[in-house]
């Protein structure tokens, strides 16, 4: 019974979208449609929870060389996550006049999610997120404007040398034990960490990793709002799930030094440019870089926690200031504030307070556990560079002021509430076993420190963009002499 | 023979990423590109054939007695759907580098990133 209705989630999710081009009158509502049959499905499966996972094999083949997908507890978590941001991205593009271009792309990059989501075996995964890297293409140039499409071919050239190593990866592991299931990989504790960080780096340019996402700071920021916000949150958690997946089915200790190593220099490299742009996308664009090293760092279930409630907040975020450009009329931090409507307030307010990691409010408590989980120059590390992507951040809450209206359009603020309230559910529910005044201590002392460094330390014109380190030919510089050392690494050791 | 095999493939690779990096016109980093894709697919077909390059193809009548007397066809099936995808990758490409000169009337890198920075420039101030 569970498979079959598995099956037919798998089928009914790939089929709607291509429905929207029959109905372009329609096509503005059908991802509602599309959205509320799969949050069916979805308590459909959270009811039946007891009997997860369900595992599917297509076409009779034996379990090593059919395709095989398996619907776990952790996809279950980040699909309802990533529908629940669909539908508010769905509710604030309702606002503005879309073509039936824009909703058959978003919508089937959705569908192109879930199975992503459900994928067990490497090659299922490699063709899910090659369709989902030309989606996101296609979808950062959109307006068809020069900058958005130059900063996609960028993305696009990174993007197919990732997945040119990729598929080297996956070919040396089929050589050498015969199959690309990821349940059996796990069990026969394949160690050869060359092939599996050649199969990681595509993962790693997904989910915005220093080094290998050079790519991040023009398209997050030429993009559409909405679309910044799909890229930051739903893209970014496709590959750390993927990355989750993969360290858990290898045991090799190199590999989790390896990950540390480049969270630890993203965190780091991700807050310190944050603070340092005049361009409101580009410091959150940054923030979710630095973010996503916490998440590397520890990449555990808690780790998981944490990228699922930290996509919850950063689309928030993102949503909020993507509505406050449209409303002020300019990107630039160098200027006085600008009053806003209340809804907007409360909304950019609850994924502050969210990314400061104050209890109840969804992301804290995981922060908290990350922060303290190696040694004390880690976590001393690790505070300091929160507190400075809470001064990058700082500097946005101050550009607004609230204002005597409440609503102001009617689709956005419905959108940017219905975020802001399963945020602030779920930080209930988190939260709810494991509050101590410890953690709210801890949060007002961080979030004051932040405050007084920022008024002590931050002259409004020591901005600027190391455009030159994020150019195309610096950006493959940089690939190439991270491939060089793991190749020297690997005939070393 | 193998091993010679396996240097030219990494050869082929090398060069697609070195002229990848090094060529400042568009047209021919996309073309690089596409000699990177064809030596993962050589690689591919090199780890297909470790046991034989026999194809495997019955004629309906014969008893498959033991399975590496014929090359392996699972990676031939995986790089299909590679190469297609590849493809669409290279024509979205093009189809950018295509708008790119025709706005800005230069197909060269550094032109075009120099081009794009000032538009950015002077589209921030407040």
């Amino acid at each position: 019974m569970n498979s079959e209705t598995l099956q037919l989630f798998i089928i009914l999710t790939l089929g709607f979208p291509f429905l929207i081009p029959f109905f372009k009158k329609w096509s503005r509502y059908f991802p509602f449609a599309y959205v509320s049959l799969s949050l069916v499905f979805l308590l459909f499966f959270y009811l039946n929870r007891e009997l997860l996972p369900i595992r599917l094999i297509f076409g009779g083949w034996s379990r090593s060389i059919g395709i095989e997908i398996v619907f776990s507890q952790e996809s279950l978590h980040f699909l309802a996550i990533t529908n629940l941001i669909f539908l508010s991205v769905f509710f604030v593009s309702l606002s503005e006049k879309k073509d039936w271009h824009y909703y058959f792309l978003l919508n089937l990059l959705l569908a192109d999610i879930t199975c992503l989501f459900v994928a067990n075996d490497l090659f299922n995964i490699y063709v899910t997120l090659e369709l989902l890297s030309l989606l996101s293409y296609l979808l950062i140039s959109i307006e068809l404007k020069n900058r958005q499409i130059w900063s996609s071919l960028k993305y696009m050239i990174l993007g197919a040398i990732g997945f040119n190593l990729y598929l080297i990866g996956s070919a040396i592991l089929y050589g050498e034990t015969g199959t690309l299931n990821l349940s059996i990989i796990s069990s026969l504790n394949y160690d050869n960490y060359f092939a599996i960080i050649l199969i990681m780096i595509p993962l790693l340019i997904k989910s915005e990793v220093f080094f290998f996402s050079m790519w991040v700071p023009s398209a997050q920021t030429e993009s559409e709002s909405t679309i910044s916000t799909i890229l930051s949150a739903v893209v970014v958690n496709a590959g750390l799930f993927h990355l989750f997946r993969l360290s858990i089915s290898f045991h090799s200790q190199m590999v989790h030094f390896f990950l540390l190593i480049v969270g630890l220099s993203t965190v780091f490299f991700g807050a310190l440019f944050s603070l340092l742009q005049r361009d409101i996308k580009m410091i959150l664009a940054f923030s979710t870089m630095s973010n996503v090293g916490f998440v590397l760092i520890f990449l555990t279930d808690t780790g998981m926690a944490y990228a699922c409630s930290h996509s919850l907040y950063k689309s928030l975020l993102f949503l909020s200031v993507g509505y406050f450009i449209t409303i002020s009329g300019s990107k630039d931090c160098k200027r006085p504030a600008t009053t806003v409507p209340i809804s907007l307030y409360v909304a950019f307010i609850t994924g502050f307070l969210s990314l400061v990691g104050f209890p109840f409010f969804i992301g804290g408590v995981f922060k908290h556990q990350i922060i303290f989980s190696y040694n004390l120059i880690t976590s001393l590390l690790l505070l300091f560079v929160s507190i400075l992507s809470i001064m990058a951040l700082i500097r946005i809450f101050l550009l607004m002021k609230p204002g005597y209206r409440f609503f102001s359009k009617p689709f956005v603020d419905v959108g940017l509430l219905l975020l802001s309230f399963v945020v602030l559910f779920s930080g209930l529910m988190t939260t709810i076993n494991r509050f101590s005044y410890d953690l709210l201590l801890e949060s007002i002392i961080i979030l004051c420190i932040s405050f007084a460094a920022f008024i002590i330390f931050i002259k409004r014109d020591n901005l600027f963009y190391p455009y030159k380190l994020f150019k195309l030919s610096n950006s493959l510089a940089i690939y190439s002499i991270m491939i060089g050392i793991i190749i020297t690494l690997s005939v070393l050791l | 023979m193998r091993e010679l095999e396996l240097f030219f493939i990494c050869a082929v690779f090398i060069c697609g990423f070195y002229g990848v990096y090094y060529t400042k016109n568009m047209i021919k980093k996309l073309l690089m590109l596409g000699v990177m894709n064809v030596a993962t697919i050589g690689i591919f077909l090199f780890i297909g054939s470790t046991h034989s390059i026999i194809p495997p193809i019955l004629s309906g009548h014969e008893r498959i007695i033991n399975q590496y007397s014929f090359s392996d066809p699972l990676p031939q099936a995986l790089v299909l759907t590679a190469v297609v995808i590849g493809f669409a990758t290279q024509s979205l490409s093009l189809v950018f580098v295509m708008y790119l000169s025709k706005n800005y009337k230069t197909i060269e890198e550094d032109k075009i990133e120099k081009l794009v920075e000032e538009e950015r420039k002077s589209d921030l101030e407040f």
